[in-house]
Protein backbone atom coordinates (compact mmCIF):
# COMPACT_ATOMS: atom_id res chain seq x y z
CA UNK A 1 0.00 0.00 0.00
CA UNK A 2 2.90 2.67 0.74
CA UNK A 3 4.61 1.38 -2.52
CA UNK A 4 1.38 2.27 -4.18
CA UNK A 5 0.91 5.65 -2.99
CA UNK A 6 4.64 6.71 -3.39
CA UNK A 7 4.18 5.97 -6.99
CA UNK A 8 1.22 8.43 -6.54
CA UNK A 9 2.63 11.40 -4.81
CA UNK A 10 5.82 12.84 -4.08
CA UNK A 11 7.69 12.02 -1.01
CA UNK A 12 8.27 15.18 1.52
CA UNK A 13 10.64 15.50 3.98
CA UNK A 14 9.58 17.45 7.47
CA UNK A 15 12.12 18.25 10.27
CA UNK A 16 10.17 17.42 13.60
CA UNK A 17 11.67 19.44 16.49
CA UNK A 18 14.01 20.27 18.03
CA UNK A 19 11.96 22.49 19.06
CA UNK A 20 8.32 21.61 18.58
CA UNK A 21 5.39 22.21 20.90
CA UNK A 22 4.51 18.26 20.86
CA UNK A 23 8.14 17.42 22.18
CA UNK A 24 9.26 17.79 25.24
CA UNK A 25 12.85 16.75 24.62
CA UNK A 26 15.36 18.34 21.75
CA UNK A 27 15.32 15.48 19.25
CA UNK A 28 15.12 16.32 15.61
CA UNK A 29 13.35 13.95 13.39
CA UNK A 30 13.60 13.84 10.08
CA UNK A 31 10.21 12.25 8.74
CA UNK A 32 9.72 11.13 5.50
CA UNK A 33 6.61 11.33 4.05
CA UNK A 34 3.85 9.90 1.74
CA UNK A 35 0.90 12.07 1.65
CA UNK A 36 0.26 12.20 5.08
CA UNK A 37 2.01 8.15 5.86
CA UNK A 38 5.59 7.89 7.42
CA UNK A 39 7.96 6.30 4.94
CA UNK A 40 11.07 6.33 6.61
CA UNK A 41 12.59 8.26 9.89
CA UNK A 42 16.17 9.98 10.70
CA UNK A 43 16.92 10.26 13.76
CA UNK A 44 19.43 13.33 14.48
CA UNK A 45 21.44 13.71 17.91
CA UNK A 46 23.59 16.08 19.39
CA UNK A 47 20.90 19.07 19.96
CA UNK A 48 22.30 18.83 23.92
CA UNK A 49 25.65 17.31 24.21
CA UNK A 50 27.79 18.68 26.98
CA UNK A 51 30.88 16.53 27.21
CA UNK A 52 29.95 15.26 30.77
CA UNK A 53 32.08 11.46 30.13
CA UNK A 54 35.54 13.89 29.85
CA UNK A 55 34.32 16.13 32.81
CA UNK A 56 33.28 13.20 35.14
CA UNK A 57 36.73 12.44 34.80
CA UNK A 58 37.79 14.47 37.61
CA UNK A 59 38.56 14.19 40.96
CA UNK A 60 36.62 10.77 41.89
CA UNK A 61 35.06 11.88 45.17
CA UNK A 62 33.59 14.95 43.18
CA UNK A 63 32.10 13.15 40.41
CA UNK A 64 29.41 11.69 42.57
CA UNK A 65 27.22 14.67 42.25
CA UNK A 66 28.07 15.71 38.61
CA UNK A 67 26.83 12.16 37.73
CA UNK A 68 23.70 12.68 39.50
CA UNK A 69 23.76 15.87 36.60
CA UNK A 70 23.57 13.45 33.73
CA UNK A 71 19.82 13.20 34.06
CA UNK A 72 17.09 14.82 36.07
CA UNK A 73 15.04 12.41 35.74
CA UNK A 74 17.21 9.07 36.51
CA UNK A 75 19.51 11.22 38.96
CA UNK A 76 19.95 8.51 41.27
CA UNK A 77 20.36 5.44 39.16
CA UNK A 78 23.83 7.17 37.61
CA UNK A 79 25.17 8.03 40.87
CA UNK A 80 24.37 4.51 42.09
CA UNK A 81 25.84 2.96 39.14
CA UNK A 82 29.16 5.29 39.47
CA UNK A 83 29.27 4.47 43.28
CA UNK A 84 28.82 1.20 42.08
CA UNK A 85 31.39 0.70 40.03
CA UNK A 86 34.20 2.80 42.32
CA UNK A 87 33.19 0.39 45.35
CA UNK A 88 33.87 -2.74 42.98
CA UNK A 89 37.52 -1.48 42.52
CA UNK A 90 37.87 -0.39 46.18
CA UNK A 91 36.28 -3.97 47.07
CA UNK A 92 34.07 -2.67 49.47
CA UNK A 93 30.97 -4.40 50.24
CA UNK A 94 27.92 -2.02 51.10
CA UNK A 95 25.97 -2.42 54.14
CA UNK A 96 22.42 -4.38 54.28
CA UNK A 97 20.78 -1.36 55.04
CA UNK A 98 22.76 1.03 52.18
CA UNK A 99 21.88 -1.06 49.68
CA UNK A 100 18.07 -1.24 50.81
CA UNK A 101 18.02 2.34 51.63
CA UNK A 102 19.60 2.66 47.50
CA UNK A 103 16.62 0.23 46.57
CA UNK A 104 13.84 2.48 48.29
CA UNK A 105 15.58 5.65 46.75
CA UNK A 106 15.55 4.03 43.26
CA UNK A 107 11.85 2.54 43.19
CA UNK A 108 10.48 5.78 43.86
CA UNK A 109 12.44 7.42 41.22
CA UNK A 110 11.08 5.42 38.96
CA UNK A 111 7.65 5.71 40.17
CA UNK A 112 8.52 9.55 39.37
CA UNK A 113 9.76 9.07 35.73
CA UNK A 114 7.05 5.91 34.94
CA UNK A 115 4.30 8.68 36.15
CA UNK A 116 6.22 11.64 34.01
CA UNK A 117 6.35 9.21 30.78
CA UNK A 118 2.77 8.08 31.25
CA UNK A 119 1.61 11.99 31.91
CA UNK A 120 3.11 13.05 29.02
CA UNK A 121 2.01 9.98 26.96
CA UNK A 122 -1.44 11.33 28.35
CA UNK A 123 -0.27 14.58 26.76
CA UNK A 124 0.18 14.20 23.41
CA UNK A 125 -2.88 11.94 23.31
CA UNK A 126 -4.44 15.23 24.17
CA UNK A 127 -6.19 13.78 27.54
CA UNK A 128 -5.20 16.73 29.82
CA UNK A 129 -7.50 15.72 33.01
CA UNK A 130 -5.97 12.08 33.22
CA UNK A 131 -2.14 14.79 32.93
CA UNK A 132 -3.28 16.31 35.94
CA UNK A 133 -4.34 13.51 38.02
CA UNK A 134 -0.42 11.20 36.99
CA UNK A 135 0.85 14.89 37.79
CA UNK A 136 -0.66 15.20 41.06
CA UNK A 137 0.03 11.54 41.99
CA UNK A 138 3.77 12.64 40.98
CA UNK A 139 4.08 15.16 43.22
CA UNK A 140 3.51 13.21 46.33
CA UNK A 141 6.36 10.90 45.86
CA UNK A 142 8.47 14.01 44.91
CA UNK A 143 7.45 15.27 47.84
CA UNK A 144 8.10 11.44 50.05
CA UNK A 145 11.66 11.87 48.54
CA UNK A 146 11.95 15.94 49.41
CA UNK A 147 11.31 14.69 52.84
CA UNK A 148 13.83 12.16 53.10
CA UNK A 149 16.50 13.55 51.26
CA UNK A 150 15.93 17.24 51.34
CA UNK A 151 15.56 17.91 47.59
CA UNK A 152 13.06 16.91 44.62
CA UNK A 153 15.66 15.83 42.15
CA UNK A 154 19.31 15.67 43.40
CA UNK A 155 19.22 13.66 46.63
CA UNK A 156 23.01 13.74 47.01
CA UNK A 157 22.20 10.47 49.00
CA UNK A 158 25.13 8.54 47.69
CA UNK A 159 28.49 8.22 48.99
CA UNK A 160 31.39 5.57 47.66
CA UNK A 161 30.58 2.44 50.20
CA UNK A 162 26.83 3.24 51.30
CA UNK A 163 24.59 6.58 51.62
CA UNK A 164 24.91 9.63 53.56
CA UNK A 165 21.14 9.47 54.86
CA UNK A 166 19.40 7.71 56.74
CA UNK A 167 15.70 6.86 57.09
CA UNK A 168 13.86 7.10 60.17
CA UNK A 169 11.57 4.62 61.85
CA UNK A 170 9.07 7.79 61.48
CA UNK A 171 10.17 8.14 57.46
CA UNK A 172 9.44 3.94 57.38
CA UNK A 173 6.10 4.09 58.59
CA UNK A 174 5.27 7.47 56.29
CA UNK A 175 6.82 5.72 53.06
CA UNK A 176 3.96 2.34 53.99
CA UNK A 177 1.23 4.57 54.14
CA UNK A 178 2.19 7.04 51.20
CA UNK A 179 2.57 3.92 48.97
CA UNK A 180 -0.76 2.36 50.30
CA UNK A 181 -2.92 5.85 49.44
CA UNK A 182 -0.88 5.90 45.98
CA UNK A 183 -1.81 1.82 45.30
CA UNK A 184 -5.04 2.91 45.55
CA UNK A 185 -5.52 5.89 43.57
CA UNK A 186 -3.14 4.77 40.87
CA UNK A 187 -5.01 1.27 40.56
CA UNK A 188 -8.03 3.58 39.23
CA UNK A 189 -5.97 6.03 37.07
CA UNK A 190 -4.63 2.59 35.82
CA UNK A 191 -8.28 1.38 34.62
CA UNK A 192 -8.29 4.49 32.84
CA UNK A 193 -4.92 3.72 30.89
CA UNK A 194 -6.52 0.27 29.73
CA UNK A 195 -9.74 0.51 28.92
CA UNK A 196 -10.18 4.34 28.14
CA UNK A 197 -11.52 4.31 24.12
CA UNK A 198 -9.45 7.49 23.62
CA UNK A 199 -6.41 6.40 24.82
CA UNK A 200 -6.94 2.81 22.89
CA UNK A 201 -7.75 4.75 19.81
CA UNK A 202 -4.28 6.24 19.57
CA UNK A 203 -2.32 3.84 21.02
CA UNK A 204 -3.54 0.24 20.18
CA UNK A 205 -1.80 -1.05 16.83
CA UNK A 206 0.73 2.12 16.43
CA UNK A 207 4.96 2.02 16.35
CA UNK A 208 4.69 -1.60 16.57
CA UNK A 209 7.94 -2.51 17.21
CA UNK A 210 8.06 -6.51 16.81
CA UNK A 211 10.52 -8.79 18.84
CA UNK A 212 13.08 -9.88 16.17
CA UNK A 213 13.24 -5.51 15.12
CA UNK A 214 13.70 -5.10 19.02
CA UNK A 215 16.50 -7.57 19.49
CA UNK A 216 18.65 -6.25 16.14
CA UNK A 217 17.81 -2.46 17.92
CA UNK A 218 19.42 -4.03 21.12
CA UNK A 219 16.08 -2.27 22.94
CA UNK A 220 15.86 -2.31 26.86
CA UNK A 221 13.36 -1.28 29.66
CA UNK A 222 9.97 -1.47 29.03
CA UNK A 223 10.32 -0.90 25.34
CA UNK A 224 11.88 -4.40 25.36
CA UNK A 225 9.46 -5.65 27.70
CA UNK A 226 6.55 -4.16 25.69
CA UNK A 227 7.64 -6.50 22.71
CA UNK A 228 8.10 -10.20 24.70
CA UNK A 229 11.64 -9.29 25.79
CA UNK A 230 11.62 -10.29 29.43
CA UNK A 231 14.78 -9.32 30.93
CA UNK A 232 14.93 -6.57 34.06
CA UNK A 233 17.88 -6.36 35.77
CA UNK A 234 16.05 -6.24 39.25
CA UNK A 235 15.43 -10.08 38.72
CA UNK A 236 19.12 -10.23 40.55
CA UNK A 237 19.46 -6.92 42.66
CA UNK A 238 16.30 -7.29 44.52
CA UNK A 239 16.98 -10.45 45.91
CA UNK A 240 15.04 -11.43 49.18
CA UNK A 241 12.24 -9.44 47.68
CA UNK A 242 9.57 -10.77 45.56
CA UNK A 243 9.68 -9.29 42.21
CA UNK A 244 9.04 -10.45 38.80
CA UNK A 245 9.40 -8.57 35.62
CA UNK A 246 6.38 -7.34 33.90
CA UNK A 247 6.41 -8.77 30.11
CA UNK A 248 3.65 -7.77 27.22
CA UNK A 249 3.77 -9.80 23.66
CA UNK A 250 1.95 -6.74 21.72
CA UNK A 251 4.95 -4.37 20.97
CA UNK A 252 3.02 -1.08 20.05
CA UNK A 253 2.42 2.15 21.91
CA UNK A 254 -0.36 1.06 24.17
CA UNK A 255 1.42 -2.04 25.26
CA UNK A 256 4.61 0.13 26.29
CA UNK A 257 2.48 2.28 28.48
CA UNK A 258 0.68 -0.78 30.17
CA UNK A 259 4.02 -2.17 30.75
CA UNK A 260 4.74 1.40 32.89
CA UNK A 261 1.66 1.60 34.57
CA UNK A 262 1.96 -2.27 35.82
CA UNK A 263 6.00 -1.41 36.70
CA UNK A 264 4.46 1.38 38.93
CA UNK A 265 2.59 -0.90 40.62
CA UNK A 266 5.42 -3.56 41.58
CA UNK A 267 7.74 -0.56 42.30
CA UNK A 268 5.06 0.35 45.05
CA UNK A 269 5.14 -3.48 46.45
CA UNK A 270 9.01 -3.07 46.15
CA UNK A 271 9.09 0.34 48.10
CA UNK A 272 6.35 -1.91 50.90
CA UNK A 273 8.33 -4.57 51.04
CA UNK A 274 11.94 -2.63 51.53
CA UNK A 275 10.67 -0.31 53.81
CA UNK A 276 8.80 -2.92 56.16
CA UNK A 277 12.07 -4.76 55.79
CA UNK A 278 14.65 -2.49 56.21
CA UNK A 279 17.89 -4.25 58.13
CA UNK A 280 19.98 -2.17 61.13
CA UNK A 281 22.67 -1.64 60.94
CA UNK A 282 26.05 0.44 59.34
CA UNK A 283 25.28 3.29 56.81
CA UNK A 284 28.71 3.41 55.05
CA UNK A 285 31.75 1.69 55.14
CA UNK A 286 35.18 3.89 54.74
CA UNK A 287 37.64 3.38 51.92
CA UNK A 288 41.19 4.12 51.84
CA UNK A 289 43.26 5.36 48.53
CA UNK A 290 42.62 5.86 45.38
CA UNK A 291 40.96 3.35 42.99
CA UNK A 292 43.20 1.30 40.22
CA UNK A 293 41.72 -1.02 37.39
CA UNK A 294 38.14 -0.86 35.25
CA UNK A 295 35.04 -2.06 35.84
CA UNK A 296 31.70 -2.67 34.00
CA UNK A 297 28.33 -1.72 36.79
CA UNK A 298 24.65 -2.37 35.33
CA UNK A 299 21.32 -1.20 36.76
CA UNK A 300 17.79 -1.45 35.77
CA UNK A 301 17.09 2.32 35.24
CA UNK A 302 13.32 3.71 34.41
CA UNK A 303 14.27 3.22 30.74
CA UNK A 304 16.25 0.16 31.03
CA UNK A 305 19.74 -1.26 31.68
CA UNK A 306 22.76 1.73 32.60
CA UNK A 307 25.50 0.96 31.79
CA UNK A 308 28.93 2.38 33.77
CA UNK A 309 32.54 1.45 32.88
CA UNK A 310 34.97 3.45 34.90
CA UNK A 311 39.52 3.09 34.55
CA UNK A 312 41.04 4.10 36.97
CA UNK A 313 44.93 4.33 37.08
CA UNK A 314 45.80 4.93 40.78
CA UNK A 315 45.73 8.91 40.76
CA UNK A 316 42.29 11.69 42.07
CA UNK A 317 41.33 11.65 38.31
CA UNK A 318 39.41 8.29 36.51
CA UNK A 319 41.08 7.72 33.55
CA UNK A 320 38.13 7.33 31.43
CA UNK A 321 34.11 7.04 32.67
CA UNK A 322 31.61 5.63 29.68
CA UNK A 323 27.90 5.52 29.74
CA UNK A 324 25.65 4.06 28.22
CA UNK A 325 22.52 4.64 28.31
CA UNK A 326 19.46 2.79 28.32
CA UNK A 327 17.49 6.48 25.90
CA UNK A 328 20.78 5.91 23.60
CA UNK A 329 19.53 2.57 21.99
CA UNK A 330 15.57 2.61 22.69
CA UNK A 331 15.68 6.42 21.00
CA UNK A 332 17.13 4.63 17.84
CA UNK A 333 14.71 2.24 17.39
CA UNK A 334 12.23 4.94 16.60
CA UNK A 335 13.22 4.49 12.92
CA UNK A 336 11.59 0.85 13.24
CA UNK A 337 8.48 2.15 14.82
CA UNK A 338 7.53 4.76 12.54
CA UNK A 339 7.00 3.54 8.71
CA UNK A 340 3.51 2.78 8.02
CA UNK A 341 1.93 5.73 10.28
CA UNK A 342 0.09 8.69 10.06
CA UNK A 343 2.29 12.11 10.41
CA UNK A 344 0.11 12.75 13.47
CA UNK A 345 0.49 9.89 15.57
CA UNK A 346 4.26 10.92 15.65
CA UNK A 347 4.10 12.73 19.24
CA UNK A 348 2.59 9.86 20.97
CA UNK A 349 4.95 6.91 19.52
CA UNK A 350 7.57 9.15 20.66
CA UNK A 351 7.00 9.56 24.04
CA UNK A 352 5.65 6.42 24.53
CA UNK A 353 9.15 5.33 23.81
CA UNK A 354 9.96 7.49 26.74
CA UNK A 355 13.18 9.72 25.05
CA UNK A 356 15.58 11.53 27.51
CA UNK A 357 17.25 13.24 25.23
CA UNK A 358 20.04 14.35 28.52
CA UNK A 359 20.70 11.28 28.84
CA UNK A 360 21.27 10.38 25.20
CA UNK A 361 23.72 13.19 24.38
CA UNK A 362 25.25 13.13 27.84
CA UNK B 1 -16.48 7.03 33.45
CA UNK B 2 -13.87 6.06 35.61
CA UNK B 3 -12.35 9.76 34.87
CA UNK B 4 -15.60 11.74 34.98
CA UNK B 5 -16.20 10.40 38.64
CA UNK B 6 -12.12 11.35 39.80
CA UNK B 7 -13.77 15.06 37.72
CA UNK B 8 -16.64 15.27 39.92
CA UNK B 9 -14.78 14.10 43.25
CA UNK B 10 -12.08 16.62 42.40
CA UNK B 11 -14.85 19.36 42.27
CA UNK B 12 -15.41 18.76 45.70
CA UNK B 13 -12.29 18.78 47.34
CA UNK B 14 -11.00 21.40 46.22
CA UNK B 15 -7.54 22.88 44.39
CA UNK B 16 -4.26 20.72 46.02
CA UNK B 17 -1.78 23.64 44.96
CA UNK B 18 -0.92 26.39 46.55
CA UNK B 19 -1.21 30.22 45.80
CA UNK B 20 2.12 30.93 45.41
CA UNK B 21 3.52 33.64 44.71
CA UNK B 22 0.55 34.98 46.49
CA UNK B 23 0.80 33.01 49.07
CA UNK B 24 3.70 31.49 51.21
CA UNK B 25 5.78 28.99 49.50
CA UNK B 26 5.28 25.26 50.55
CA UNK B 27 8.68 24.14 51.39
CA UNK B 28 8.94 21.21 53.30
CA UNK B 29 11.22 21.20 56.83
CA UNK B 30 14.75 19.98 56.35
CA UNK B 31 15.11 20.77 53.00
CA UNK B 32 18.46 21.33 51.41
CA UNK B 33 18.49 24.87 50.99
CA UNK B 34 20.81 27.80 51.89
CA UNK B 35 24.17 26.78 53.80
CA UNK B 36 24.36 29.01 56.49
CA UNK B 37 27.77 29.45 58.65
CA UNK B 38 27.66 29.85 62.49
CA UNK B 39 31.28 32.19 62.66
CA UNK B 40 30.85 31.60 66.48
CA UNK B 41 31.87 28.09 65.84
CA UNK B 42 33.42 28.11 62.76
CA UNK B 43 37.50 27.09 63.38
CA UNK B 44 38.11 28.14 59.93
CA UNK B 45 40.03 24.67 59.42
CA UNK B 46 39.15 24.32 56.01
CA UNK B 47 37.52 20.89 55.90
CA UNK B 48 34.33 22.38 54.13
CA UNK B 49 36.81 24.00 51.51
CA UNK B 50 38.54 20.52 51.19
CA UNK B 51 35.10 18.79 50.70
CA UNK B 52 33.28 20.82 48.68
CA UNK B 53 32.53 19.12 45.37
CA UNK B 54 32.00 22.19 43.10
CA UNK B 55 35.11 24.36 44.72
CA UNK B 56 32.42 27.07 45.94
CA UNK B 57 33.78 28.02 48.41
CA UNK B 58 36.98 29.56 49.73
CA UNK B 59 38.12 30.29 53.71
CA UNK B 60 40.65 32.84 54.31
CA UNK B 61 42.59 32.22 57.70
CA UNK B 62 44.21 35.30 57.81
CA UNK B 63 41.13 37.50 56.93
CA UNK B 64 39.13 35.31 59.30
CA UNK B 65 36.36 34.81 55.96
CA UNK B 66 34.42 32.34 54.31
CA UNK B 67 33.45 33.06 50.92
CA UNK B 68 30.79 31.60 49.18
CA UNK B 69 29.92 31.74 45.43
CA UNK B 70 25.73 31.18 45.97
CA UNK B 71 25.69 30.04 42.09
CA UNK B 72 28.22 27.30 42.47
CA UNK B 73 26.76 25.60 45.43
CA UNK B 74 24.97 22.71 44.91
CA UNK B 75 23.50 22.37 48.77
CA UNK B 76 25.04 18.64 48.23
CA UNK B 77 25.61 19.05 52.39
CA UNK B 78 28.47 17.62 52.27
CA UNK B 79 30.15 20.78 54.14
CA UNK B 80 27.29 20.07 56.50
CA UNK B 81 28.57 16.36 56.82
CA UNK B 82 32.46 17.61 57.08
CA UNK B 83 32.22 20.40 59.76
CA UNK B 84 33.58 18.88 63.25
CA UNK B 85 32.43 21.78 64.99
CA UNK B 86 28.74 21.44 63.48
CA UNK B 87 29.00 25.11 62.99
CA UNK B 88 27.17 24.37 59.34
CA UNK B 89 23.73 24.14 58.55
CA UNK B 90 20.98 24.36 56.25
CA UNK B 91 17.90 26.69 56.23
CA UNK B 92 14.79 25.65 54.43
CA UNK B 93 14.31 28.02 51.39
CA UNK B 94 14.48 27.65 47.66
CA UNK B 95 17.17 30.08 45.84
CA UNK B 96 16.27 33.20 44.77
CA UNK B 97 16.70 34.63 41.16
CA UNK B 98 18.99 37.31 40.87
CA UNK B 99 20.83 39.86 37.93
CA UNK B 100 24.20 39.20 39.49
CA UNK B 101 26.07 36.35 40.54
CA UNK B 102 25.83 36.90 44.48
CA UNK B 103 28.68 35.74 47.04
CA UNK B 104 28.56 35.52 50.21
CA UNK B 105 30.95 36.58 52.79
CA UNK B 106 31.06 35.24 56.69
CA UNK B 107 33.44 37.12 58.81
CA UNK B 108 34.75 35.92 61.73
CA UNK B 109 34.96 37.98 64.78
CA UNK B 110 38.04 38.36 65.52
CA UNK B 111 38.97 38.90 69.04
CA UNK B 112 43.00 39.44 69.71
CA UNK B 113 45.12 41.99 68.41
CA UNK B 114 46.33 40.98 64.55
CA UNK B 115 48.86 43.23 62.33
CA UNK B 116 46.40 44.27 59.18
CA UNK B 117 48.02 43.29 55.93
CA UNK B 118 47.62 45.25 52.86
CA UNK B 119 44.29 46.05 51.56
CA UNK B 120 42.93 43.00 49.97
CA UNK B 121 41.25 44.19 45.73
Amino acid sequence: MIKERDEMSRTTIIPFGPQHPAFLEPLNLSLKLSEETVIGAEINYGYNHRGLEKALTSDFRRSIYMCERVCGICSFFHSTAYCQSLESLFQVQVPERARYIRTIMMESQRLTSHLLALGHTAEAIGFESLFMQLFRERESIMRMVNDISGNRVHYSMNAIGGVRRDISAQQRSDIVSRMDGLEVRFEELAKIFEKDPTIRARTVGKGVLTPEIARSYGVVGPVARASGIAQDLRETYCQGLSFRPVVREEGDAYARSMVRVEEILRSIDLIRQTASELPGGALNIPFRGRPTGETFTRLEAPRGELLYYVRAKGTTDLERIKIKTPAFVNVAALSAMVPGCEMADIPVITVSVDPCICCTER
Amino acid sequence: MAMLSIVLRNLITGPVTTRYPEGPADIPEGNRGRVDWNMEACTLCGLCQKRCPTLALKVDKKAGTITLEVFRCIACGVCVDACPQEAIGMIAETSRPGYFKDVRIYQKEVTEERDEGPPQP
